[in-house]
């Protein structure tokens, strides 16, 4: 009696190091480190970083991006990759600049219409990609520059305008809170619980991590395609209405530096191309890096031209990383 | 149809090369009823000539799309190529040669990386180069200051918009560098490394074909002429600037992918390529007479290549 | 260690079970499912014609047949990944169509295929219930059902790990048992077993054919597929030949031999006599250096200690168990993977580091997996077969034309008796037969000092395979040494001059083929000495 019990607390003792050592070997552990020594040497060493104002605004920031991240994160896992959200965003927010009015049935009414938008792209992608079965990211590259080529036609330059009280919103708070970082971390909660608590997550990360074992086993590959993408959608056009409350109007090119950036966010967060592995927490904490260390440029005077190259090189970085991190496990585990 | 005739016609280099020379024909037609002055001589040339630095971006991205892999940094090393030339020309020939080896430097440094990063690192692509594009943009961006100076040198002028044996000097260019491509593409050992490692890299491995020279290969080639038509077209403008009408990533991969190469790799060729090229440019310049904006233009685009992703799906 | 058919045989034909007399028309079992007339077409090729089976409810169905006769296309088109051109399924006497895996599943079909369907980086519980997770609203999963379920089923299969743990980390083994608990999991009226044991050792075998005796017992109907004879004999109640697409005969386990089920296989006595060498065995022996030698070949996980050499004009065939490590060797000798040891050709010391490196040194090999590794399906024959030799066929870089190039090709072709004389032809469109014979023909392009084969002729039809039997044996006798390394020993009898067998991943014997049986070989390749193997078999 005693001996069992022995036994099964010492089963749960290595359970708990298992845990332990599995938290820290995760793929997302080095994205944790590298954004809190990044943000933490700018808070002590830039007074101007540290201001109340501009920490908000790194929030503020971040939110637009993080969502964005999340919904690529479900095309990531699911194996492919979502370039079409920059042209969701796009023409949702142009949508809510052109369509948003005073009336609160207005502002729900337009906010309802950009998600099925979004939605509605991402089951279109999702279609398109299940049958095509090419490489999601080229008819997803097609697909978005039709979207963009849509706003544009739809609003040739930036305007519009949207209702006071939605432009409020990304200023708003709950106590202390700021709305966009709730907003934030509501629906990253939300994907995780998606992602590692539901049988559609579980079918998505297979589907991402061995599509014909995945096949076999009984998961309708189609289905879960269709609905990671539309996920993705779903997420963009979040973006593109909370864009669109900062922003305060439409623009057809706003969305455009996201697709790649949505991308990095999630790679450098520690997920890996085709293998269903990856964490919701990873992919924030990177989209955080990401406008932080934009927002840490702006604030050392590096100009907006030298932005692009590094965001370039921050991509590459990550891929390069993400590489050779899968061929090191492999020769590790042998496999 | 002669045997012979009919073999031709499906020789799988073509690709879709007769089907797209009929819509050149059908698109010219009606081109011809809208505004009968395009099927003039002069005009017909200046399509060409429009056409010249798409078909020539084109070699690059056929022989990426062939390799197995693509280059979205196409557009970008064009745009590079023409702010760095027109500072350093300056509108003199005397800057021709450093300018020329400038370029050809950095297209060969860009190609290098993409290259080694595909090959080597086993970096997707797609992303590597979309990520290079973005890195590409911003060193114009800061070369430049964001204002682009400078200005075409004679020589590279008359690349642009000088006529040679009565064609419009950048067609010539064009055509020679086409058939360059296709004889390294069809009769000498690289080409058919090239083909082997698209249509099956572990295959090919084995066969003794080097891989990764093969890939890096590619991507140099593909950045060389990238440059090439980035000098085309500072001839055409005669001066450095960061407003380019064509998204040349997305016109290069619809012009490749509409000719009939597959993303699937080792299949396809130039010759489609080619064609479409005229093709798209042709559609371009129907859709500005009859007052189609960019914005529709670019839907148009995507929507090319997804119905010819759709189009080679049903056909395997 | 010991593998208890032979007992097992015994004990139903001593009245476990009673007689089956008749069994073999009409079942007295109730079929769980019935194939009635099924067809297949792949491209135009019939590869599966009029295949009328039924499998009954405690009924374990053995399923034999060679490579390519049919066997995985009629497991494929059960488990609902194929449906068939002609004929109908019935599951429990009501007609079907099988619609996908899933759809199968709901039927009450398991399968447990030969590759094993399981995510590498998703836990054994998440792997054993993918795509039918027990969940509660909204799909929410729900965890202590999950865990306690797949706890039971690893208990079951005794499979020690925790439902926790990520399949990536997995020993082969484990994972061939967590497919089989995955299987079980379904709770299945049928389950389809493809090659289960390939990857388990004796004692693990025994416990699989207990599951499988308990699986009868509880009334299930099993289709039980193996490439040991013994194995499918013991365990099964009927047994069911394929051969080229059809059914020769359906019988009772215990009616049938061991030679007679081969025989059924190959439709004939297999060819007795052996292709001899056309050299005079004194002369090679005593002759010139060896075209190749290796010394103490090895590598960290998948072979040790590898030494033996090859003369010009011999064949050595190597023979293993599935997985022994003998098609790495190959590998290694082609310069595909690293491994440390001195290779030897014509005598100097040859440091092979990559497939270009052996090609120049005039060693090719044909690798098994032809459609992934040996053709490059989307070109035509031409390009193929020049692959290897660009460079001997071009000047400067710029590949040669005209009658000449063109009258060279058509002679590689013919040489490798190819039965067509178009070299635009599409490697796709051709048949497995002919695209191994482009894959040889490309080698011999090489004028290779040294051949590698590696399971030259699987999924390969009879006569295609005989073609290529005289084809290896003619290079030998054109001077080149030869390496041939298969599953299948009246193969390897057949065309070679020495045997090794090579057992986790050391050469444990030597056979001359001229003196060697079967039997001998059959047991140094399961590991047993001369006194144990008697006494197990």
């Amino acid at each position: 009696m005693k001996r069992s019990l022995m036994k099964e607390n010492f089963r749960k003792e290595r359970f708990r190091n298992e845990r332990l050592r599995g938290a820290l070997l995760t793929p997302s552990a080095p994205i944790f480190f590298i954004t809190a020594v990044i943000l933490l040497t700018a808070l002590a060493a830039s007074e101007s970083f540290r201001s109340p104002y501009n920490l908000n605004n790194v929030i503020i920031q971040t939110a637009a991006l993080g969502l964005v991240s999340l919904g690529q994160s479900f095309a990531i896992l699911a194996g492919d990759v979502d370039l079409c959200v920059g042209g969701v965003i796009s023409i949702v927010t142009v949508t809510a600049a052109l369509l948003m009015k005073d009336p609160p049935s207005s502002i729900i009414l337009t906010a309802a219409l950009g998600l099925l938008i979004g939605v509605a792209v991402g089951v279109v992608n999702g279609v398109l990609t299940s049958l095509i079965r090419i490489d999601a990211m080229v008819t997803t590259f097609a697909s978005n520059s039709v979207l963009l080529g849509l706003a544009l036609w739809l609003m040739e330059s930036p305007g519009g305008s949207v209702p006071y009280v939605w432009m409020k919103l990304p200023d708003a708070k709950i106590g202390f809170i700021p709305v966009p970082l709730l907003i934030l971390a509501a629906f990253a909660a939300a994907s995780w619980f998606i992602l590692d608590r539901t049988a559609a997550g579980f079918h998505i990360r297979a589907v991402g991590g061995g599509e014909q074992s995945a096949f076999t086993s009984g998961v309708n590959i189609m289905k879960t395609k269709i609905a990671a993408h539309a996920a993705g959608g779903f997420f963009a056009a979040l973006a593109g209405l909370y864009l669109s409350a900062r922003m305060g109007s439409g623009d057809a090119l706003s969305g455009v530096p996201f697709s790649l950036d949505s991308m990095t966010a999630v790679i450098a967060g520690g997920t890996n191309f085709s293998t269903g592995v990856g964490s919701v927490l990873g992919t924030t904490a990177a989209a955080f890096l990401i406008t932080g260390l934009g927002n840490i440029f702006n604030h050392m005077g590096v100009s907006t031209y030298w932005q692009y190259v590094l965001k370039g090189v921050l991509l590459v970085i990550a891929v390069t990383a993400a590489a050779l991190r899968t061929r090191f496990a492999e020769r590790g585990s042998g496999g | 149809m002669p045997p012979r005739l009919k073999k031709f016609i499906r020789n799988p280099a073509l690709g879709n090369t007769v089907p797209i020379v009929c819509l050149i024909g059908v698109l010219l037609a009606a081109a011809g009823t809208i505004a009968p002055g395009l099927l003039a001589r002069s005009s017909l040339f200046n399509l060409l000539r429009l056409a010249a630095p798409l078909g020539i971006i084109c070699i690059g991205q056929t022989a990426a799309i062939l390799s197995g892999g693509v280059d979205l940094s196409v557009g970008s090393v064009a745009i590079l190529t023409n702010v760095v030339a027109a500072n350093i020309l300056q509108g003199r020939d005397a800057n021709n040669l450093e300018a020329f080896a400038v370029c050809a430097g950095q297209a060969v440094l860009i190609g290098l990386v993409n290259g080694l990063a595909v090959a080597c690192v086993g970096i997707n692509p797609f992303v590597m180069t979309l990520a290079m594009s973005i890195v590409i943009q911003g060193a114009a961006l800061v070369y430049s200051g964001g204002a682009a100076g400078g200005a075409a040198s004679p020589l590279v002028k008359f690349m642009g918009v000088g006529t040679t044996a009565g064609l419009p000097t950048a067609v010539v260019i064009w055509l020679v560098l086409s058939a360059v491509t296709l004889f390294v593409l069809h009769f000498t050992t690289p080409g058919r490394r090239l083909y082997a490692t698209g249509a099956n890299r572990k295959t090919a491995r084995l066969s003794g074909v080097n891989v990764p020279a093969t890939l890096v290969l590619v991507y140099v080639a593909s950045a060389l002429s990238s440059m090439a038509a980035g000098f085309v077209v500072t001839g055409n403008m005669g001066v450095g600037t960061l407003e380019w009408g064509f998204d040349y990533r997305l016109i290069s991969m619809a012009a490749v992918i509409m000719g009939g190469t597959s993303f699937a790799g080792g299949q396809g060729g130039y010759a489609g390529s080619f064609v479409s090229a005229i093709a798209l440019i042709v559609l371009n310049s129907l859709l500005t007479i009859v007052r189609v904006g960019e914005p529709v233009r670019q839907m148009i685009y995507g929507g090319v290549i997804l119905i010819s992703l759709w189009a080679s799906t049903r056909k395997r | 260690m010991d593998r208890p058919f032979k007992a097992d045989v015994q004990a139903r034909g001593g009245g476990a079970r009673p007689p089956e007399s008749g069994f073999a028309g009409s079942p007295a079992l109730p079929s769980f499912i019935e194939t009635r007339g099924v067809s297949k077409f792949f491209s135009g090729v019939r590869v599966l014609t009029d295949v009328s089976l039924s499998f009954g409810s405690g009924e374990v169905h053995g399923l034999i047949g060679e490579n390519g006769a049919g066997k995985s296309t009629l497991i494929k088109i059960l488990s609902g990944l194929y449906r068939p051109e002609e004929g109908t399924l019935l599951v429990k006497g009501e007609p079907v169509v099988i619609r996908s895996p899933s759809h199968a599943a709901e039927l009450g079909v398991g399968v447990i295929h030969q590759e094993f369907d399981l995510i590498p980086q998703m836990t054994a519980a998440q792997n054993m219930y993918l795509g039918r997770e027990p969940a509660g609203r909204f799909g929410v999963v729900d965890f202590a059902a999950l865990y306690a379920d797949t706890r039971r089923l690893l208990e079951e299969v005794r499979l020690s790990v925790e439902p926790t743990a990520l399949v990536r980390t997995l020993s082969v083994e484990q994972k061939q048992l967590l497919a089989i608990a995955k299987a079980l999991s379904w709770d299945a009226g049928l389950i389809i077993m493809d090659e289960p044991t390939a990857a388990l050792n004796g004692a693990e075998i025994d416990r699989l054919l207990d599951i499988v005796r308990r699986l009868r017992e509880g009334g299930r109907s099993v289709i039980f597929i193996s490439h040991h004879m013994e194995e499918v004999l013991g365990i099964s109640d009927r047994v069911t030949v394929l051969r080229d697409g059809r059914v020769i005969a359906t019988r009772p386990s215990s009616e049938i031999s061991e030679s007679e089920a081969v025989r059924m296989m190959t439709g004939k006595e297999r060819i007795q006599k052996r292709l001899r060498s056309g050299i005079e065995k004194e002369k090679t022996k005593s002759s010139e250096l060896p075209v190749m030698s290796v010394k103490n070949f090895s590598h960290p996980k998948h072979f040790h200690d590898v030494s033996f050499s090859l003369r010009k004009g011999e064949i050595v065939g190597i023979v293993g168990l599935e997985g022994q490590g003998q098609r790495q060797i190959l590998r290694a000798l082609y310069g595909d993977m690293r491994a440390s040891g001195e290779v030897r050709i014509d005598g100097v010391p040859a440091a092979l580091k990559s497939p270009a490196d052996a090609l120049r040194r005039g060693v090719v090999f044909v690798p098994e997996e032809r459609k992934e590794e040996g053709l490059c399906l989307r070109l035509d024959i031409e390009q193929n077969l020049t692959l290897s030799t660009l460079k001997e066929r071009s000047a400067a870089g710029v590949l040669k034309f005209g009658r000449a190039a063109r009258e060279d090709v058509r002679r590689s072709m013919s040489d490798v008796k190819l039965s067509t004389d178009d070299p635009s032809r599409m490697a796709y469109s051709l048949s497995g037969g002919n695209q191994q014979k482009v894959v040889i023909a490309k080698c011999l392009a090489c004028k290779p000092k040294v051949l590698l084969f590696s399971e030259p002729t699987r999924g390969i039809d009879v006569g295609a395979k005989e073609d290529i039997y005289l084809l290896i044996r003619a290079f030998a006798d054109g001077g080149s040494g030869i390496v041939v390394v298969s599953g299948d020993i009246s193969e390897l009898l057949l065309v070679c001059d020495r045997i090794l067998v090579v057992h986790a991943g050391r050469i444990t014997e030597e056979f001359e083929a001229e003196n060697a049986d079967r039997e001998h070989i059959m047991r140094a390749m399961w590991g047993l000495g001369t006194e144990e193997a008697k006494e197990a078999l």
